[in-house]
């Protein structure tokens, strides 16, 4: 059972096979910098903010029982195969505009990385990435959670953070020098921004690598010299929306004006990722609509 | 089995035989890159790493270079830093169906990004020297007929100096799509009237015979099969290139600091490009304003098979 053309699309409207979601969150009370990501699932908003629950450095699932800021995607609806079809986005703040938004089914994290400490933290990895179990497509980022970083300048160490990749094969490190932005608010992506070997929203991949399957440790150069502290988390990046003007809202139709149609799993975690194109102010309200189809 | 309907292209996407690729390079040349100059974001840092080009011997007379295949899986020969396209898909075919892009300072707009799958490099090529550089690079991975694959010469090492430096029409000769040895080039294209910066495409400009992204073919030829060899006519003070043989394949402007652009080759620019198996995908960007040293451009990618 899966939609396999346009008539499939047709009917699953014409049979209610269908779900609306308006999602709506609030920047936090400092302003964002143009040129960094945030990750927006920790912000207010509907859905409420993400907590990232769990043991500190055990890989832990992305679930809507276990997660509060779990984005409302509709019911479970196997054997029927549920798909993003459209989505639209805005912000009625002047500074909200122009941002990036990247849509992303968030899949599994290791809560409670010490950002305050410069010694190799092991990560435990008794659970699996749930959906896209090879990892093909995957990618890592770290945000921002709790405290404020120091202006110590610290990158990721280049053989103490490591991951397997999509094939499977363990002790991958980062290809080259990956810079964490000093005095990064949360939810701030910490390797984002404008400056030196900043890259974002994902952690770069060695060689040919197409995805990441688990990370097994996380380490950096210096400590940040503040409490702080961040998550890593695997996500696959679904779609993506330019919000170019305030208060027009853009929209974005995966049939016919970007056809890249998307699975949503039943289950599934969506995220934004918010990439500011200016100095977002304090409280600025981010909207959007998404539409799902099933068949 | 390749897609030849929406119905179909909605049944792949469907199924998840999809990719979509989250880009993001920074200009780690070590220096600004001027307006009006093209330089391949191959060897940039960021999503996916810096391309390294097989080294060749510098000044060899008989350059080997090397076939470029994106490498699945990790161990298997290839070339490293090419952007992932989800893997080998025979027999299906393969097509990129959407890029989105942005540019976040000022200086990455207005440009202009160009993807192409780079096939065949050559490296060690000396801009000093005077003399014929043969080369004897192995045949085409894709596109072996040559057809619509063209050349380039990317400035790969130190900054190169600025003396009026040009290529020489008769000295440098390539094979054609139709198999006819000793084609030149119809003009001679300067390559020095500016320094190039590493990455930068030397014979690019915005200057008197600056030609780019890619060399001038001779009349009537739409295609490169190999290049024989390269000659340019003074000789830098200092400078080091590599060729490069590829076949473009989509390209997409960047207008606005983080206002996103968006193709989508199906309707909206439908062209719909194949994405063969292997293939060692880079942009090329067109710089509009002096792009400014760590500025950082971000692209998603979606392919689909069926």
């Amino acid at each position: 059972m899966a939609i396999n053309s346009l008539s499939d699309i047709i009917a699953a409207s014409a049979n209610g096979h269908s779900q609306r979601t308006v999602w709506n969150k609030a920047t936090g009370l400092a302003a964002y910098t143009a040129g960094r990501w945030y990750d927006t699932s920790f912000l207010y908003g509907s859905p409420t903010s993400e907590t990232f629950p769990g043991t500190a450095l055990n890989a832990t699932l992305f679930t809507s029982t276990n997660n509060p800021g779990w984005m409302n995607i509709g019911a479970p609806v196997s054997p029927l195969e549920k798909y993003l079809v459209n989505f639209e986005a805005m912000s009625p703040v002047a500074t909200g505009a122009p941002s990036w938004l990247l849509l992303v089914d968030m899949l599994m994290y290791y809560p409670q990385v010490n950002l305050n400490t410069n010694s190799q933290q092991n990560l435990v990895n008794n659970v699996s990435l749930p959906r896209y179990s090879d990892g093909n497509g995957v990618m890592m980022y770290l945000n921002n959670i709790a405290g404020t970083t120091g202006a110590t300048a610290m990158n990721l160490h280049p053989t103490g953070f490591n991951y397997t990749n999509s094939y499977g094969v363990d002790g991958r490190v980062i290809p080259g020098t990956v810079a964490l932005t000093a005095s990064a608010i949360v939810p701030q992506i910490l390797h984002s921004g404008v400056a030196a070997n900043n890259f974002g929203p994902f952690i770069p991949l060695a060689g040919a690598d197409q995805g990441v399957r688990s990370a097994q440790s996380v380490q950096f150069t210096a400590s940040t010299g503040l409490a702080a502290t961040a998550t890593l988390v695997l996500c696959r990046p679904l779609a993506q929306i330019p919000i170019s003007t305030a208060f027009v809202p853009f929209g974005r139709n995966l049939v016919f004006d970007m056809p890249c149609l998307q699975r949503i799993y039943d289950g599934a975690y969506l995220n934004f990722l918010l990439l500011a194109g200016g100095a977002v102010v304090a409280s600025t309200p981010f909207y959007s609509e998404l539409v799902f189809k099933w068949g | 089995m390749p897609i030849s309907s929406l119905d179909q292209l909605v049944a792949a996407n469907a199924s998840g035989q999809s990719f979509k690729y989250v880009w993001c390079k920074q200009n780690s040349s070590g220096s600004a890159l001027a307006a009006g100059k093209w330089s391949n974001t191959a060897t940039w840092n960021g999503n996916p790493c810096a391309m390294i080009y097989p080294a060749g011997p510098v000044l060899s007379a008989n350059m080997p270079g090397l076939s470029m295949v994106s490498d699945f899986p990790v161990g298997a020969p290839g070339i490293i830093g090419t952007i992932p396209h989800g893997g080998p898909v025979a027999p299906f075919t393969k097509y990129l169906t959407c890029i989105e892009a942005n540019g976040t300072v000022a200086t990455t707009v207005p440009s202009w990004l160009v993807l192409v799958d780079m096939l065949v490099t050559v490296t060690g090529i000396s801009m000093i020297s005077t003399s014929a550089q043969t080369l004897n690079h192995p045949a085409l991975p894709r596109y072996t007929n040559g057809q619509g694959v063209m050349m380039l010469l990317e400035d790969y090492g130190a900054a190169s100096s600025a003396t009026g430096e040009t290529i020489n029409t008769t000295g440098t000769q390539y094979t054609n799509q139709a198999g006819t040895l000793g084609q030149t080039i119809p003009w001679a294209v300067q390559t020095g009237t500016v320094a190039n910066n590493p990455s930068n495409l030397v014979h690019s400009g915005a200057t008197a015979n600056n030609c780019g992204p890619f060399l001038p073919l001779a009349a009537g030829d739409t295609g490169v099969q190999s290049v024989q060899q390269i000659q340019f006519v003074t000789g830098l003070a200092a400078g080091t290139c590599c060729l490069i043989l590829c076949k473009p394949l989509a390209q997409i402007p960047l207008y606005q600091t983080l206002a996103s652009s968006g193709r989508d080759y199906i309707f909206n620019i439908p062209t719909m490009p194949v994405i063969q198996d292997g293939a060692c995908l880079a942009f090329l960007v067109y710089s509009g304003a002096a792009l400014a040293t760590n500025a950082t451009l971000h692209a998603t990618l979606d392919f689909v098979w069926g």
